[in-house]
């Protein structure tokens, strides 16, 4: 649920929105009125920004509460959308919008509270008698409701914070149970590859002790064969019987090693590629996936290296970026060979969190660009990842893009990835 | 005419002490006696067939070589047990300081070859260092630090005459100074009137001894 909630953007707030203003608008229609009505659906719009143009829900928020001051109207249902305002910026606005819109509530909180305690036309009814209110009774009603304003608003701010923290860090119920089933699989896996290994470390030192003998045999063989050449002869046929055994025993560990292979660690294909985008959102990065062309059969180890790249700059994606960082894997089938793009704004992101002295993100210079075309980014990953680029005919560059993070982009020739362009798929 | 060389071969494959008996067999001055697996029984058949090399692989059928050459010590004496060689597949620097600790003369494996086997029964049959102490100082400071303090050695160190004491106290000064140029200048056949003295097969072994019992130590 929630990571459908993550990875839809516009649908759950207008779901939200749309409940805020139909219940708790409809409801202010009903009592007060269009103008109460206004002020709920300010309220209501503002969920639809909580994520993006974060600007436009303190806008909308602030709108809310200068409705209910200005035309001193009584206090509006669709104030109840407050604290649930708060719990939604907790949980799903970027920084420094989450604090920012958290202060906004908190005024929003507050101008209800103010509304109440110095609203004229309300006063005290107890036990069916009206009270006047004079000004301390309205203070004091206000700061009481200020209080308990801060604290709900606060509360649920903090909810919304945990709720996000727990589901990334913790995870889902769902999230819980596949890890435990991967874990259990790859235990499994690595059980049978340490059992692999032994028989493959216990036939490579058969292996070792043939070819000892063989050699020592082809020894004793030359030295005796000038004065005994029987004795040659006798040290020949023994050489003949290592020599088989040790090719029996290669034999085998070709077999060990080949199975295992086969078995538990089949190479993984460009259709893979999915199941890795939600692997790595599983760790904070957002891959989208995309295909532009129209596909053709590739050679199955040109596809394990391309695999292999897009790979490794993920990797390098989530290891040095931010959670929330987007990553964009874009391939490009093309008449004459293919193209991957992967580009992240991890950058972006960083520059986001930290605000600059006049509370805005930092800048970028002409000086960052120059730095960015001058620079040559390396790194023994990325070493690895153009040299198997390499070995396809390909070429592969990483460049900076300035102020959003970095674009890896990969060439493969026809020739090079053996495509057969006839057997399209 | 001198006599042969008498020379027992011990290895688990019976194909590679076939092809070490007639590498050895085809040298005039050499002459197999014995070969055999390494069982524990052979201890007391090598006691008794006068050999004069032994050529020890580490696979034996009684366990490690190294093991069944120090069991061979102590059954027959340090002195008396007769200068041995270790064989291996692969030259390991553990499996050396190890051999060298136990007395071996030397580790021999497949890549130095058949003439390689000859050269160095020939050298072990005549008692010669086959190390230098520089080579000695390079392999225990590749290995980490292992102290296992001997006192019946320390005390009989410690009872030396004078003039012996002064070689020990040289190559002790030597050793500290972990100058290589000081330490290759070393002679390490100087220290062969002391192996006389001690319960150690050769000078090798005497400087690895020491270093064990902390007597080459910095004080």
């Amino acid at each position: 649920m929630i990571r459908w909630i993550q990875n839809r953007n516009w649908l759950p707030e207008s779901a939200l929105a749309a409940f805020v203003f139909l219940v708790l608008g409809g409801l202010d229609l009903a009592t007060q009125g269009v103008l109460a009505m206004l002020g709920s659906l300010a309220i209501a719009a503002s969920f639809l920004f909580v994520r993006r143009l974060n600007f436009l829900a303190s806008a909308l928020v602030l709108i809310a509460s200068l409705i209910q001051v200005s035309f001193s109207l009584l206090p509006i249902f669709g104030s109840i959308g407050i604290a649930l305002l708060a719990f939604v910026v907790g949980a799903f606005s970027p920084k420094p919008w989450r604090e920012i819109n958290f202060v906004v509530t908190i005024f929003g909180g507050l101008a209800f509270a103010a509304n109440v305690g110095f609203n004229p036309t309300l006063n005290l009814v107890v036990f069916g008698e009206l009270f006047q209110l004079d000004e301390i009774g309205r203070v004091v009603i206000f700061l009481t409701l200020a209080l308990l304003a801060l604290s709900l608003v606060s509360l649920s701010w903090i909810l919304g914070q945990l709720l996000m923290t727990r589901l990334v860090h913790v995870g889902t119920e769902t999230d819980r149970l596949v890890y435990e089933e991967k874990q259990l699989q790859l235990s499994i896996e690595l059980a049978e590859q340490s059992k692999r290994f032994e028989i493959a470390r216990d036939i490579n030192e058969a292996v070792v002790q043939k070819l000892s003998s063989v050699i020592t045999n082809a020894e004793g063989g030359i030295y005796s064969a000038k004065a005994n050449p029987e004795a040659g002869l006798r040290a020949l046929e023994k050489v003949l019987v290592s020599a088989r055994g040790a090719h029996t025993e290669l034999r085998r560990l070709f077999d060990i090693i080949n199975r295992g292979t086969a078995v538990s660690t089949k190479p993984p294909t460009l259709e893979d590629l999915e199941s890795l985008a939600i692997s790595m959102r599983e760790t904070g990065v957002d891959v989208s996936i995309s295909h532009f062309g129209k596909r053709f059969a590739l050679d199955q180890s040109a596809e394990l290296a391309i695999y292999r790249i897009i790979f490794e700059a993920l990797k390098n994606v989530r290891q040095h970026n931010p959670k929330g960082t987007r990553a964009a894997v874009e391939i490009s089938w093309l008449e004459n060979g293919l193209q991957v793009i992967i580009k992240d704004n991890g950058v972006e992101i960083i520059r986001r969190a930290s605000l600059g002295p006049n509370g805005l993100p930092l800048p970028y210079e002409a000086k960052d660009d120059l730095d960015a075309l001058l620079e040559k980014v390396s790194g023994p990953g990325l070493t690895a990842m153009r040299e198997r680029a390499e070995s396809f005919g390909g070429s592969l560059e990483v460049q900076r893009a300035v102020g959003i993070g970095f674009t890896v982009s990969a060439m493969f020739p026809a020739t090079g990835v053996g495509v057969n362009l006839d057997s399209a798929s | 005419m001198a006599s042969k060389i008498r020379i027992g071969l011990l290895d688990t494959d019976s194909d590679v002490r076939l092809g070490r008996k007639l590498v050895l067999s085809s040298q005039p001055k050499f002459e197999v006696v014995f070969d055999s697996d390494g069982s524990t029984e052979d201890l007391e058949a090598i006691e008794q067939s006068l050999i004069d090399v032994l050529v020890i692989d580490q696979k034996l059928s009684s366990g490690a070589g190294v093991s069944f050459y120090s069991s061979l010590r102590k059954l027959t004496g340090v002195k008396q047990a007769p200068p041995a060689l270790l064989t291996a597949s692969f030259a390991q620097p553990e499996l050396l300081l190890d051999a060298l600790q136990e007395g071996f003369v030397d580790l021999l494996t497949v890549e130095q070859g058949a003439s390689g086997l000859v050269a160095a029964v020939l050298k072990a049959s005549s008692g010669a260092n086959t190390h230098s102490l520089s080579t000695i100082w390079e392999l225990v400071s590749s290995q980490p630090p292992y102290r296992a303090v001997d006192l019946n050695f320390v005390r009989l160190v410690d009872k030396l005459p004078q003039r012996l004491a002064s070689t020990l106290k040289k190559l002790k000064a030597v050793w500290q100074s972990s100058d290589l140029a000081k330490i290759e200048k070393f002679e390490i056949d100087s220290l062969n009137t002391l192996v006389a003295r001690l319960p150690v097969s050769n000078s090798v072994e005497l400087i690895l001894a020491m270093n064990r019992s902390g007597l080459l130590d910095v004080e």
